[in-house]
């Protein structure tokens, strides 16, 4: 299909193009409760092609695209009249120039997975095997599991002469949990994604699950606290993370989003809690977005982005990049966070809310607005450690930054490997 | 004009027939939906421009088979080689099958679907299909909108414009099943961003509808509006913490409506013993001055449609009567799972994916009241416009939405301050029960897209009137 798109692209003026091919393969498993409530099977084709086309204007160099999505059944008669459509609109979309990916003697490694050699169906039945492990107690366990494992094979071609490809692996568990106390049933939800062979991760996950909808069974309904210490776990900083790399990114720097400055401590002048040390790995083992190449087919490697809190790089897609006139990097979508100064049990050791579950944790990486509902938290009040429910928080992560504290100790949780607990002191939880 | 069916399936829809008479020659139920939805969406912002397919466009087939106990499904986009097709459907409906029962695993039992023979299709209508313009007319007229917006405001660092379309076709073949549809929706977003010394703002407002590129002329009545939303946000302050009176417009009461009992009484959650509603069902949930609805055919908007993506036909579902639970929204495995009718919600984000029951177009029907008096009132309290996200809870009807901008209202009067962001959170029968004021018309908006969970993105629309209620605000 990829020589036919070719010679369909020699038929239309494009100055450039890019075609991306994916095919997936996939396996997918729906439970509710021990029971089996459908099979599904996937194998789906695509092709991508951006359409480039260069022009001048007033001494201006201008750059248009136009991409689109083809099925690999189309004819080439179909394929030129949609590149003579998409060339069309390209030549009116008016960016700056930017170049396109060079072809590279550089070798990327392959992304390394245990899922390369093994049947979909025989991970299946391990997978499944670990979400029930532990789902043997009278007043709760697995409400509900959907199991996705997907094996696919990418490509990039381009017009200047790149064409690399990998092998792309990821799997994807939605978990539901519930406990009935007192006539009254409650849940937890989460999405576990991997890349590697891990059953058991998957079973501890299961486990601790379990463990707090029990919790939450057995909460009471949080009273307002102020000038508390506010403890927020992984799933939470994996988006407040995210944050921080979104205001290194390019794209956010060249819109006039963000406020970081190169060589500047992005937390202030004045820190007296942890500082920041970020870097991009491309290649981190079990992360469902690794990948040696970004979709421009650019070849990814390691990025310092922030050391001891000072921003140490902008990073992004050729584009960007480019228009910023720096080092392309790419784009890279696994992060690593150092760990922090203190133990979880100093971060611990006094008075605090913590936040276990919230019915959607919300990062706005724009205005550094986060907080949500808490659906499940412990509250310590120097004595004793109560769960409770109900409660929310609402704050502004640029304006509490220059006092956040980092575990020392360390955990991965999909794309982000970094600290599992931080702690913001004078918080504020309203009550039920 | 008429919208047009795609050429891509009527060109495979004798493959599609083909495939279901091989495979029922050994399997009681077999149904192939085809869809092909075509789209582009035009971005404007400052010093960029993009032109990409629509998010939602997708071109494949996926096949439902009864697999002796239950359905098992494959979704694949190539259709040339039936055999090879054949093969692969064989192995998810026989192998996999028979490798999951000698590893165990118990399945839920399902009966045979049973359907009336039908053949039926829909063609939508819209005034001006993208097609009969250049992309340099559409680009044109989005830049204007964008410099217009530009030009409003110093504190303005960009002005996102955007319009995406889509034509969606289907057809649905199954022994006794043939539906075809074809329709057209398109949705714009302008979102002016700002910066002073209190930081990033940015205000949102949408455009939706069975229409086509005639919504571009509703998008360009909008722009002072929206410059004039970011400046008020730009002075706003945090919300104080607690319980106050409230008014939502229409954008913040349809998404109360979609997290509190849409995603509540969606009935393969009652399958799954997750929703609370089961137990409630006609039992008082709401004050009696509250209706609620959804359906393919209870509102003309971007989740209209013929016929679902299990080939069941589009409903039109009162949820709330006078504050009573009276129905909810189910797929066609559910309903039969349960013993309802099946109400025409099950969707699929793609053929790639499965169906659940989902809604369509959602929202509060219409009281009396004026929107001054909510006003009038109000002691101390926030009139919350528009929102930013929302999740829902119906296992424990815990809700959590989020409004863009609170602003203030003090004995009986808006005072001009503003609040942001507004994160309204509490307990959805508290929250409902205490709505003490409907406003008379209401207004639907289909700009977004809604997840279960944290995935499976459909189209839906949401809506409502003015209400007054009584709310936890942080």
């Amino acid at each position: 299909m990829i020589e036919l798109i070719k010679k369909a692209l020699n038929s239309v003026e494009a100055d450039n193009w890019k075609i991306l091919e994916k095919e997936v393969l996939s396996k997918e498993l729906f439970f509710i409760r021990k029971e089996l409530d459908m099979n599904r099977g996937k194998k789906v084709r695509k092709y991508t092609v951006t359409l480039y086309k260069n022009f001048e204007e007033e001494g201006v160099k201008y750059t248009g695209s136009a991409t689109f999505e083809l099925s690999p059944e189309m004819t080439e008669q179909e394929l030129v009249s949609r590149f003579e459509t998409g060339l069309l609109a390209a030549s009116f979309v008016k960016n700056p120039y930017y170049p396109l990916v060079e072809p590279t003697d550089r070798i990327q490694p392959g992304l390394k997975s245990d899922f390369a050699s093994k049947d979909f169906m025989e991970m299946m039945s391990g997978f499944q095997k670990a979400v029930f492990k532990y789902d043997n107690l009278n007043l709760g366990g697995v409400n509900s599991a959907e199991f996705f494992i997907n094996k696919s094979d990418v490509r990039f071609v381009n017009s200047r002469g790149v064409d690399v490809s990998y092998k792309k692996y990821n799997g994807e568990i939605e978990l539901i949990t519930d406990w009935n106390e007192n006539n009254e049933s409650v849940e937890l939800f989460q999405i576990i994604g991997f890349s590697d062979y891990c059953p058991e991760l998957i079973e501890e996950e299961a486990k601790a699950q379990i463990e707090n909808s029990r919790d939450r069974a057995l909460a009471a309904p949080s009273k307002e606290l102020k000038n508390i210490n506010v403890i927020l776990n992984t799933e939470a900083l994996k988006e407040i993370m995210g944050c921080y790399v979104n205001q290194t990114n390019a794209q956010a720097v060249y819109d006039q989003y963000s406020r970081a400055e190169i060589g500047k401590v992005f937390q202030g002048e004045t820190v007296t809690g942890d500082l920041l040390n970020i870097r991009l790995n491309p290649f981190m083992a079990n992360s469902p977005k690794s990948a040696p190449y970004d979709n421009d087919g650019f070849p990814l490697s390691e990025q310092l982005i922030y050391k001891d809190g000072v921003v140490r790089k902008f990073h992004g897609s050729l584009q960007y990049t480019s228009y910023l006139g720096l080092e392309p990097t790419g784009t890279i979508r696994n992060m690593e966070v150092e760990g922090g100064s203190r133990t979880m049990e100093e971060l611990r050791s006094e008075p605090y809310f913590e936040v276990v579950s919230f019915s959607d944790f919300l990062m706005n990486p724009l205005t550094g607005d986060f907080g949500g509902e808490i659906r499940l938290g412990r509250y310590f009040d120097g004595e004793k450690i109560v769960p409770v429910t109900g409660a929310s928080i609402s704050e502004n992560l640029f304006k509490i930054h220059h006092e956040i504290y980092l575990s020392k100790e360390t955990t991965q949780k999909e794309n982000y490997m970094g600290p599992k607990i931080l702690m913001y002191p004078k918080g504020h939880v309203t009550g039920v | 004009m008429k919208v047009q069916m795609s050429q891509f399936l009527k060109q495979n829809k004798d493959n599609m027939k083909d495939l279901v008479n091989r495979l029922s020659a050994d399997f009681a139920y077999v149904s192939i939906l085809g869809s092909d939805t075509r789209g582009t969406t035009y971005r404007i912002k400052k010093n960029s421009t993009s032109v990409e397919d629509s998010f939602w466009n997708e071109r494949g087939f996926v096949a439902r088979v009864y697999n002796g106990t239950g359905f098992s499904e494959y979704s694949f986009n190539q259709i040339g080689d039936l055999d090879a097709l054949e093969r692969a459907i064989r192995e998810i409906v026989t192998d996999d099958v028979g490798l999951l029962e000698s590893d165990e695993i118990s399945f839920l039992e399902y009966p045979v679907i049973e359907e009336d023979p039908i053949k039926d299709s829909f063609f939508g209508e819209i005034e001006i299909h993208p097609d009969e313009r250049s992309p340099e007319e559409i680009i044109s007229t989005l830049s204007s909108i964008y410099e217009r917006g530009m030009g409003l405001s110093g504190n303005l660092i960009n002005f996102n414009t955007v319009y995406d379309y889509a034509q969606v076709s289907k057809i649905f073949i199954s022994g006794k099943k043939d539906l075809e549809q074809s329709y057209f929706w398109s949705t714009g977003t302008v979102v002016p961003i700002g910066k002073n010394e209190k930081g990033v703002k940015y205000a949102f407002k949408s455009y939706s509808g069975l229409k086509g590129l005639e919504l571009l002329d509703e998008m360009k009545e909008g722009v002072e509006n929206a410059v004039a939303e970011l400046e008020m946000l730009l002075t706003a302050d945090p919300v104080v913490p607690g319980e106050y009176d409230i008014i939502c417009d229409p954008e913040m009461a349809g998404l109360i409506a979609h997290e509190a009992f849409g995603h509540g009484v969606e009935m393969d959650m009652f399958v799954k013993k997750r929703a609370k509603a089961e137990e409630y069902m006609n039992e008082r949930v709401a004050s009696p001055v509250v209706q609620m609805y959804d359906g393919a055919r209870s509102a003309v908007e971007v989740s209209s449609y013929l016929f679902d993506d299990e080939g069941t036909l589009g409903t039109d579902t009162q949820i709330l009567e006078n504050g009573i639970l009276k129905a909810g929204l189910s797929d066609l495995l559910s309903a039969m799972k349960l013993g309802t009718v099946p109400t025409g919600n099950g969707k699929r984000e793609s053929f790639e994916r499965k169906a659940y029951a989902r809604m369509t177009n959602t929202f509060f029907g219409p009281g009396s009241d004026s929107v001054d008096d909510m006003i009038s009132s109000i002691k101390k309290g926030y009139l919350l416009e528009s929102y930013s996200s929302g999740m829902e809870d119906p296992k424990n009807w815990g809700i959590q939405c989020v409004a863009s901008r609170g602003k203030e209202i003090i004995d009986g009067k808006l005072t001009g301050k503003v609040v942001s962001p507004v994160y309204l959170t509490g307990y959805v029968p508290d929250l409902l029960q205490n709505i003490s004021m409907v406003s008379g018309d209401i207004e639907l908006k289909g700009g977004g897209a809604c997840g279960k969970g944290h995935k499976e993105m459909v189209k839906t629309s949401i809506g409502g009137p003015y209400l007054k209620t009584r709310g936890r605000l942080a």
